[in-house]
């Protein structure tokens, strides 16, 4: 994730803007979106749909503008946006799930089709190529659903994304042992709802938001 | 190593390369301007805190403090000095002077 902080830009420094809108002008504001807007919807297309990252992102910046007055400064502000964009993204999984408006759509025919024929695939190529087709993306999503708004999360920066616990504890703003804990839990979740979608059964969620 | 651990395992693989290549969100071609107004109005609603402006609110709050301990200073000293005394501090805490008697006769004072 760090990877993705923008190049340092001409102009003035991220903490010379900072004190700007901390003296009172909001408007200098728009330098640090225009240049941490495209880290943000990056962060943020990983966890939400499309549909909402614009939505999502701009939560991040408004929490990012209302709480600048407790960044230290002592790590980049890239880095600290990260970490509000990643618990915004949370935050929407939390109240969708408690608003119950996780809608679990049924899987298209072209996904179960996809599944019954990706483990028939004889090479690397064609297995890379099956894993790249939107059913992968339908199947992914609709086991996604199943999950609590915490398994998500974990899930997400963990295994999908592939960060270290320690990068994602950061980012979550828990625990290590919490985070190590939730991503072995939710991992077996997930086997079991992909393994209950190859039997053709539906999986239940497991409830917690 | 189970067939169904091996297909969960696989479909799984599967699934992280599917995130994994998914293109990178962008934002939409109004979202700073977007972003921008609603800073802007909660500026308006909420101004953010300014150093000067704690510094401020820090002194009006001592001065309270201050002014607080004195008043009770003042009054804990009248209170424990002669009658006359106790009739001011009636005065000026109660506006009441003649209350002070009321106290007296029930033996509150």
């Amino acid at each position: 994730m760090s990877s993705s902080l923008p190049c340092p830009v001409d102009g003035p420094s991220d903490s010379e803007i900072i004190s700007r809108v901390l003296g009172g002008n909001a408007n200098a504001f728009e330098a640090l979106v225009h240049r941490y807007s495209r880290l943000v919807a990056g962060i943020v297309g990983k966890h939400i749909p499309r549909d909402r990252v614009d939505e999502v992102a701009q939560d991040a910046f408004v929490e990012g503008f209302r709480s600048l007055d407790s960044f230290s400064q002592t790590s980049p502000f890239g880095h600290w946006m990260a970490k509000i964009a990643v618990r915004c993204c949370y935050d929407f999984w939390r109240k969708h799930y408690r608003k119950k408006e996780v809608l679990i759509s049924d899987l298209s025919p072209d996904a179960w089709d996809w599944m019954d024929n990706l483990l028939a695939a004889r090479s690397d190529e064609i297995f890379n190529r099956k894993a790249a087709a939107a059913e992968a993306v339908e199947v992914l999503d609709h086991a996604l659903g199943k999950l609590s708004a915490k398994d998500r999360m974990v899930l997400t920066l963990v295994h999908l994304e592939g960060l270290p616990v320690k990068e994602a504890a950061v980012l979550l703003g828990w625990s290590q042992t919490a985070v190590k804990v939730r991503a072995h839990r939710s991992r077996k979740k997930l086997h079991r709802i992909l393994l209950e979608l190859q039997d053709g059964t539906p999986g239940a969620d497991e409830g917690d938001v | 190593m189970k067939k169904h651990d091996r297909v969960v395992q696989g479909i799984e693989k599967a699934l992280i390369q599917a995130h994994r290549s998914t293109s990178q969100a962008e934002p939409g071609p109004f979202f700073q301007k977007k972003v921008m107004a609603c800073i802007l109005e909660e500026s308006v609603s909420s101004r953010v805190p300014a150093s000067s402006d704690l510094n401020t609110g820090r002194l009006v709050w001592r001065l309270a403090i201050l002014s607080y301990l004195v008043v009770t200073v003042l009054a804990a000293h009248l209170m424990a000095s002669g009658p006359d005394s106790q009739y001011y501090v009636s005065m000026f805490i109660l506006g009441d002077a003649s209350s002070l008697d009321l106290f007296h006769a029930f033996g509150i004072m």
